[in-house]
């Protein structure tokens, strides 16, 4: 990679770091894809509710919409719940890449910038985590 | 048919988010919650597809995304909380304002970044600088008005948690523009930041059931398929022709969302 934008070094540490965390998403990606695909096969072979109405809002039933329901109906192959998962896989991508961010900062003792990395891992993880709204 | 709107909507620039919505909605008489729940998915996976898909992208700068998404991903929950509470047809109405509005700054040739800004006290303390290779060599930069760029950003994230969008455009103007930052690193640093608002909307959005399943699969694949092909395209594409029909495109869409959201179609 050519370029680094840490202002600390202009060297190693950072520029591995950024690497090691593109491979990460690379892997991270192919994985969230492959899930969903997979669940869309299996979907269409057990034809559980694929026809769906879209017209109407009706809130997604519990299942596919908690943390809880979507591991336990992906345990059970549920092609419908094997989606949510790799969409799941999909919006926690870029949290893990703030995350290795974070860690990455951490490691530089660049303490003002882990402050910022932490404050977005925060908002991010009280939207995924906090049911309330 | 998802397929083909993710796979257009990675090759338009807009982030796809733009595009998916209206096309659902107004093609397919999608509800719009579930729209915007697909099209939050389409811009998540052009952001972390697009990031594992390019060999080098060294341009973005991700001292600078990382500062603006706190103010990016607080708005996105804004924006969650906002689209509950309010009536479909009123965020239809939005999004046609949205729509219009884009389809303005999109007739316009993309802006020049001032390559020779001075940094001021904020940008030194936050280090919110760095350089990049061009072909005159190694060019430095900085950002300027950081607090008017901050809110921007917020907007930016209210935007995105409000309609479901990736507010790529609007974020890339705040840097280039308003903030003086080269064009080419407000680019890729945009793409780096819509993946983290879309995720924050995203992680709302699945707890309020927004995001079914098979609406959004299609729309996933289409869209990271599309980003693996599309982004080679896209660079030649951007003739001021072409450019103009697709400006007046989504001001038609525009229009006909506010038009049926205010008659209550949604």
């Amino acid at each position: 990679m050519a370029n680094d934008f840490s202002e600390r070094k202009p060297g190693r540490p950072a520029q591995k770091s950024e690497t090691l965390i593109r491979r990460l998403v690379r892997f991270l990606v192919m994985g969230a894809a492959f899930i969903v695909a997979a669940g869309g096969v299996l979907s269409f072979i057990r034809t559980s509710a694929v026809s769906q109405d879209y017209h109407f809002f009706k809130s997604e039933p519990i299942s596919l919409r908690s943390l809880h329901g979507i591991l336990g109906g992906a345990a059970s192959l549920d092609g419908l719940n094997l989606i949510q998962l790799g969409i799941l896989l999909l919006i926690a991508i870029p949290i893990i890449r703030v995350l290795a961010f974070l860690i990455s900062y951490l490691l530089q003792r660049d303490w003002m910038y882990s402050v910022i990395a932490l404050t977005v891992l925060g908002l991010l993880l009280f939207s995924l985590l906090a049911n309330g709204i | 048919m998802s397929l083909v709107a993710g796979f257009l909507g990675s090759m338009t620039g807009l982030g796809g988010g733009i595009v998916i919505v209206p096309f659902l909605t107004l093609a397919f008489g999608v509800d719009i919650h579930y729209a915007m729940g697909a099209s939050l998915v389409s811009v998540l996976a052009t952001s972390s597809g697009s990031a594992a898909a390019h060999a080098k992208s060294g341009f973005a700068n991700f001292r600078i995304g990382l500062f603006l998404e706190i103010a990016a991903t607080a708005g996105a929950l804004a924006g969650t909380l906002i689209t509950a509470m309010i009536s479909p047809g009123l965020v239809a109405g939005i999004f046609g304002l949205v729509l219009l509005h884009s389809a303005y700054m999109s007739s316009m040739r993309p802006p020049a970044g001032d390559e020779n800004a001075v940094p001021n006290r904020i940008s030194s303390f936050l280090r919110l600088n760095g350089e990049y290779h061009s072909d005159r060599g190694a060019q430095r930069y900085t950002a300027r008005s950081i607090s008017f760029g901050f809110a921007v950003m917020a907007i930016a994230g209210v935007l995105s948690g409000l309609l479901g969008i990736g507010s790529g455009a609007l974020k890339v103007v705040g840097m280039d523009r308003i903030m003086k930052i080269p064009f080419k690193v407000s680019t890729a640093t945009s793409n780096f930041m819509i993946g983290i608002t879309a995720a924050a909307g995203a992680g709302v959005y699945l707890h309020k059931g927004y995001i079914d399943p098979g609406l959004s699969m299609p729309v996933m694949l289409g869209v990271l398929a599309g980003s693996l092909v599309g982004a080679r395209f896209l660079t030649k594409v951007k003739t001021s022709g072409a450019r103009l029909i697709f400006a007046i495109a989504i001001g038609l869409i525009g229009f006909e969302m506010i038009y049926k959201g205010m008659a209550g179609k949604f």
